[in-house]
């Protein structure tokens, strides 16, 4: 499904920084894959270029067979078309509920569909609270139902129990099993090890390289 | 609702206050670029459509502005001499001429004539005081004869002497051709003329004018077969009695109401004009009617400097109005990145967000647009000024080109952001 092939990525022109250095990585379709490593070591960049977040410097990127396009349009097309994303801090919107947080990414004007994710996600009781009104383990739900609500192939989570505690952890990687069960692609970045084992491969990085 | 349009109005009300400052300098802006325009216009096209009619010489209107200090101007001492040296000066400079020429309706008692003769009859306004009618009338001078080269199909012209009369007189009038149906030559007509006093004045017939005789007279031509045409009662001495003084005043104010002839351009004559008030002390000074450096109503300053001052006015607000415009909404976006960022993995792309900012704008615009439309109108109508459309044409293109720059620069300046980092952000 995914084929990154001599990938890298610096900033800056005179004093280059590289933060990833011809990352070579193929994930196959319906994988759970941790990807860990200390900070600063580049998973997050590796993230984001996987996301259509930011563009690589070098190196091509491979789709189902297809090769994206290196620019920002060709990016956020593909990101709206075939990615969710979910992040540490949720990344809510503060002034909408979560019914809103969710509804404001669907396509189309369905309102069963936002219906039913918020039950699957076991949401409902909060569908009309805002997020500074829920814990941090319904905003970060909400921030998945967000994520999955036009039915994305993959699935992209940074950090997501970083901010959690360890049940409220479990209960969130449990989520993402059942979504990866139901056929997603998920891949978690994380430097919690109980999440990595969780997970059907685990990809080591150091120094902007895969070491395993 | 389109997802978009939910969006702008979201983001235009998270910064409701502040965005009504920017909407106020807005309306400030547009309503002096369309004051302006108006302003500019309405000195510029009477000058230019008068002067295409004429190929050898041009007529210029000569007016005065005392209509908003009448009854102090007149009851002052020493305006009778003030009007009567100006006259002398305007009928005997050698650098242009002057035609007396004045509009000025009478009084005929028991009128049996058709409607067009009668004052206000192209407007629908035709005013009756008991027996007498209100009718088209022209004050003319000495020289009106030969400059329009006036031609009689019957009767004779105004002697010399017939530019001077009293109170009991009666006063010899030129009939227009249409009158020939209801009047003959010696026929006596009793008038009251208006001028600072209602007198009864009997009229007696001389003569007609040729048919289709017409004359220019402040940017038209006056076709003088419906007309009457009386001597203009030229002041010799100043008359012992108030009631007397104040009817003289009013014929010099009549008789200064003329047209100007000259070769020379609007402001060449204007500056002459100024000259001669300046010298006799007449303010504020009369105005060649077109006359770009005509002397402001309000402010005593040229119109042509005032229009050049109000055209740099308008091109510096526009600059600022971009740029205000520009800045606001680099700051708004500033402090929403991670609101577009949100955005931006919620199924919204660039162009999503490009509408979004240009929507935002275009709100800013409609709302000062329609404040600055009306506030100009207002503005227009107490000065006097018409209202042009053009400058409400001239201003809906501003505002699309304040829109459309102030949103890509703005759009611009986003896309330099890595949202990923702002994603992340608390």
């Amino acid at each position: 499904m995914i084929s990154l092939r001599n990938i890298s990525k610096y900033y800056g022109k005179k004093n280059r920084t590289e933060v990833l250095k011809n990352i070579n990585l193929e994930i196959s379709r319906g994988e759970m894959v941790a990807i860990m490593g200390k900070s600063g070591c580049g998973k997050t960049t590796l993230m984001n270029i996987l996301g259509g977040l930011t563009m690589s410097t070098s190196g091509e990127y491979y789709f189902d067979g297809k090769k994206l396009k290196n620019n920002n349009r060709a990016m956020c097309r593909f990101r709206n078309e075939k990615v969710g994303i979910v992040v540490q801090n949720y990344a809510l919107i503060n002034n909408r509920t979560a019914y809103e947080n969710i509804a404001i990414a669907l396509k189309g004007a369905n309102e069963k569909v936002v219906d039913n994710i918020i039950k699957k996600l076991g949401i409902s009781k909060v569908a009309g609270k805002f997020p500074t009104e829920m814990s941090g383990g319904e905003c970060q739900r909400t921030a998945i139902a967000r994520a999955i609500i036009n039915k994305p192939d993959l699935i992209l989570a940074d950090e997501p129990t970083g901010a959690l505690d360890v049940k409220t952890s479990a209960e969130i990687i449990d989520i993402f099993r059942k979504l990866n069960n139901d056929g997603h692609t998920v891949i978690i970045v994380t430097h919690d090890s109980d999440v990595a084992l969780k997970c059907d491969r685990i990809i080591t990085m150091t120094d902007g390289m895969i070491t395993e | 609702m389109n997802k978009n349009a939910c969006e702008v109005i979201r983001f235009f009300l998270r910064d409701l206050y502040f965005s009504q400052i920017i909407i106020i300098q807005l309306v400030i802006c547009f309503t002096v670029c369309m004051f302006s325009n108006s302003f500019r216009h309405y000195f510029t096209v009477g000058t230019n459509k008068f002067e295409k009619k004429y190929i050898t010489q041009k007529y210029y209107q000569l007016v005065d502005r005392f209509e908003d200090e009448e009854s102090g101007f007149i009851d002052s001492e020493n305006t009778l001499s003030k009007l009567m040296l100006f006259y002398d000066r305007l009928t005997s400079t050698d650098k242009f001429s002057f035609l007396e020429v004045y509009k000025q309706p009478v009084y005929i008692k028991d009128f049996e004539g058709p409607g067009q003769m009668f004052d206000g009859y192209e407007f629908d306004s035709i005013q009756k005081n008991g027996d007498f009618s209100f009718l088209k009338a022209v004050w003319c001078g000495r020289t009106f004869y030969d400059i329009y080269d006036i031609k009689l199909c019957e009767g004779k012209w105004f002697r010399e002497t017939d530019f001077s009369y009293s109170r009991d007189d009666t006063v010899p009038v030129v009939l227009g051709y249409n009158y020939k149906d209801l009047y003959k030559t010696g026929d006596i007509i009793d008038s009251i003329i208006v001028n600072g006093n209602s007198d009864g004045n009997k009229l007696e017939v001389i003569g007609f004018t040729a048919e289709n005789t017409a004359v220019a007279y402040n940017s038209e031509f006056i076709n003088l077969d419906n007309y009457i045409i009386l001597p203009f009662n030229h002041v010799r001495s100043i008359p012992s009695n108030d009631i007397e003084r104040k009817k003289a005043v009013y014929n010099l104010m009549m008789i200064t109401n003329g047209v100007v002839v000259s070769n020379d351009n609007a402001e060449t004559v204007q500056t002459y004009i100024k000259e001669i008030c300046s010298e006799i002390r007449i303010e504020p000074s009369y105005v060649i009617v077109g006359s770009k450096n005509q002397q402001a109503k309000y402010i005593h300053t040229d119109i042509k400097e005032c229009n050049n001052l109000l055209r740099l006015i308008s091109i510096v607000l526009i600059v600022f109005a971009c740029g205000i415009m520009t800045i606001f909404l680099i700051i708004s976006i500033k402090q929403n990145i991670k609101y577009f960022s949100i955005l931006l993995i919620s199924g919204f792309d660039y162009l999503d967000l490009f509408k979004i900012i240009l929507g935002q704008s275009l709100i800013y615009q409609i709302e000062s647009l329609f404040f600055s439309v009306c506030i100009s109108i207002i503005l227009c109508n107490r000065l006097d000024v018409p209202f042009k459309l053009s400058s409400l044409i001239i201003i809906l293109i501003i505002s699309a080109l304040v829109s459309v720059v102030s949103s890509i620069t703005a759009y611009i300046s986003f896309t330099k952001y890595d949202i990923s980092e702002h994603l992340r952000k608390r």
